[in-house]
């Protein structure tokens, strides 16, 4: 069995993995140990990941609050595909858990920051710049509410975070995501991008909900001159009732990121039985502004707070059920078959750390936390990648490639064999006739030139998942792997699923330590209303141009390219129900 | 709501909350498994006077960094409830800074 980059159980140069106590049973066939929490009271508890009626489960047991069996993963074969692609780690040379007290991870994930146990460095660091926000979606925690303390980290906080999350070793993190509340509310907004760029970030993306942009001409224009590398906009449907949220000023947000060339990732957090029956025309409304959205990143609901279990499997969906509908609504152009666990791009990052004798960056995160695919699209046609490239076949070519190199192979050698072998991975009948995949590989990964992945990004439409977790399904095994982090006031580096899932010692509570009263803010920042809420008028949007343009008549590209207006239901196909209804019945 | 505050502008991190913290080692009786441990330091960092928390469970020990401005090492012991109990054996006063300190890394 392949262990990782191609290493076989036994190697004597298989590098040693982090120990924790969950670990050791990573990529264990179901049913396998695991640590999970009580979703009442957040004890930390042994739990079990077993396979049932084609699906995942999680189940543990509370002394206090009983047994909590939870949907983990929505198609059990899916699960034991995908988890040949589950990696080992690199984690981080220098923790940052603060050890005046003694913390060895051993309480997780209670112990956190990135502790001597996490497995991962951090590939996305999430900063929080403000928790005001101008919207009030029932369903989010990240804001402050009327009269609530404002947390805003000063300049100089925001610089030594910066600071200790690029002096984070082995691997410095070079991706930032500036996150709020909502970011763009912050007038030195320009300036903490600034203070990134200087403190050595290349990619800065904004998550945003887009309206301000939208609102203020210009300011997408300066937000990418001063660093803003992506917007990450929160998009969860074409129609007004599945993305209420910003559905009339995204056609306007996206007209100034087209004027200012600041290229756009549609968010759709995707909640079932609310618009789990639009990811086909979430991903088609990306296809038609190719030029400008850079990718769809789904992310399957986490079901944050106490939610009765009816109303969590009416809700519920995970990654296998979204692909599901995808692949539906989408009248089988994109499979199953076309997404890939995260972390099956690892052998690569290391065939390259061992060709150039550096640590790459790694997307080493659990292989249930997220999948993508990449569609290329040929005159109106969509074709996922994974339908010309064996990318099964080329992830196991690196891994071995990789590993004659650590063991020592010439360099020339290994090199020479890969050059002349990538273009057997690529069926040539079936790759669009525009595209030289070859050459786009070969300067990623001989030259190590990023720039030839960001080419092959501005020619195709990337579709992800991720799926975070919440406490109904939390997998320690999972936090262990999480690359995803956020950066603290205090100088912590937390998961996200650390973070967000247990906020009362994390979030909430650092950020409550760094806040000021609403009181004492409005002294700070005369002018600034903390409370100050968003109001659009919709008759008026709707009679714009560019709204109608947005929404009319789009290019279908998945039934023969007719044309469809993306407000309209033409587009809807039916959205499976098969699994989550088994799961209700229980 | 919160802990006390004593903000100020420390030269190195700025604008920050605390001045002094005290920190606590004592021993804990009573822990079955790591699982007790996990949950004693969870009952322990949910009280906002704590700023961090480690319970050692094949130490049987534990150890508290915590607000001295709200809070006592009396009082923090006490949130160690039945069936397990706690006992002091160390208290001195750490700046707030040298906890940053091994927090921030600036190389």
């Amino acid at each position: 069995m392949l262990l990782n980059s191609g290493k076989k159980e036994g190697d004597t140069h298989m590098r040693p993995d982090k120990a924790s106590v969950v670990s050791n049973n990573y990529k264990s066939d179901l049913p396998f140990q695991t640590r999970s929490l009580c979703p009442d009271c957040k004890r930390v508890l042994d739990a079990t990941v077993y396979e049932k009626d084609e699906m995942v489960y999680i189940k543990r047991t509370c002394p206090e609050h009983g047994e909590f069996d939870e949907i983990y993963w929505e198609d059990a074969d899916y699960y034991k595909w995908a988890k040949q692609f589950g990696t080992r780690s690199k984690g981080i040379a220098n923790p940052n858990v603060g050890k005046i007290i003694a913390n060895n991870g051993t309480n997780c994930p209670t112990d956190c920051g990135l502790c001597d146990n996490h497995h991962t460095h951090t590939a996305l660091a999430n900063m929080v710049v403000t928790n005001r926000c101008d919207l009030s979606c029932w369903y989010c925690f990240f804001y402050a509410k009327e009269g609530d303390p404002i947390y805003e980290p000063t300049q100089l906080q925001i610089r030594n975070m910066l600071k200790t999350l690029r002096n984070e070793k082995p691997v410095p993190a070079n991706a930032l995501q500036l996150t709020g509340g909502e970011p763009t509310l912050r007038k030195d907004l320009e300036e903490i991008v600034k203070i990134a760029k200087e403190e050595g970030f290349e990619h800065i993306q904004l998550n945003t909900h887009g309206i301000n942009i939208a609102n203020e001409p210009g300011m997408a224009e300066r937000l990418r001159k001063a660093g803003v590398s992506t917007l990450y906009m929160s998009f969860d449907g074409t129609t007004p009732q599945t993305n209420p949220k910003n559905h009339w000023e995204a056609p306007f947000t996206l007209e100034e990121c087209r004027k200012a060339g600041l290229g756009v990732v549609l968010v759709p957090t995707v909640i079932r039985g609310v618009n789990d029956h639009k990811l086909g025309s979430i991903i088609n409304f990306g296809l038609n502004n190719l030029d400008i959205v850079r990718a769809v990143n789904f992310q399957p609901v986490s079901l944050v707070g106490r939610m009765p279990k009816k109303l969590r499997n009416k809700q519920r969906i995970t990654i296998p059920g979204a692909i599901k509908n995808i692949e539906e609504q989408t009248n089988g152009i994109i499979t199953k078959k076309d997404f890939f666990p995260v972390p099956c791009i690892t052998p690569m990052s290391e065939f390259v750390g061992a060709l150039t004798g550096k640590a790459q960056y790694e997307l080493s995160i659990h292989f249930a936390c997220g999948a993508a695919t990449y569609l290329y699209v040929e005159d109106g046609k969509v074709t996922p990648i994974p339908q010309f490239v064996d990318v099964e076949g080329f992830v196991e070519y690196m891994s071995e490639k990789g590993a004659e190199l650590e063991n020592g192979k010439s360099r020339f050698l290994v090199l020479a064999d890969a050059v002349m072998n990538l273009g057997k991975f690529i069926d040539k009948e079936k790759q669009p006739k525009s595209l030289d995949l070859k050459k786009i590989l070969f300067n990623a990964i001989i030259k190590h030139d990023y720039k030839a992945l960001g080419e092959l990004h501005s020619k195709t439409l990337f579709v992800g998942m991720m799926h975070f977790m919440d406490p109904y399904l939390y997998d320690q095994q999972r936090v262990e792997r999480c690359d995803i982090h956020y950066v603290m006031p205090d100088g912590r580096i937390i998961p996200f699923c650390s973070f967000n899932v247990i906020p009362e010692l994390y979030r909430d509570k650092v950020q409550g330590q760094y806040s000021v009263s609403s009181e004492e803010f409005k002294r700070r920042f005369p002018g600034v209303d903390p409370n100050f809420k968003y109001r659009r008028d919709i008759e008026k949007i709707e009679a714009n141009p560019i709204y109608q343009k947005a929404y009319s008549l789009q290019r279908d590209f998945f039934d023969n390219g007719r044309m469809i207006s993306a407000l309209d239901s033409a587009i809807v196909r039916p959205a499976s129900s098969a699994g989550i209804n088994r799961a209700a019945r229980q | 709501m919160g802990t006390a505050k004593d903000w100020h502008e420390d030269e190195v991190y700025g604008h920050q909350p605390f001045r002094k913290l005290a920190r606590i080692e004592f021993l804990v009786e009573g822990m079955n498994g790591r699982d007790d441990a996990a949950w004693i330091q969870y009952g322990l960092l949910v009280n906002d006077s704590v700023i961090r928390c480690h319970i050692e469970f094949s130490a049987g020990k534990g150890e508290v960094l915590y607000n001295p401005l709200d809070a006592n090492a009396e009082k923090i012991l006490s949130l160690v409830k039945a069936p397990f109990k706690a006992k002091l054996l160390e208290e001195r006063e750490v700046p707030y800074s040298a906890l940053l300190a091994t927090a921030f890394h600036f190389e």
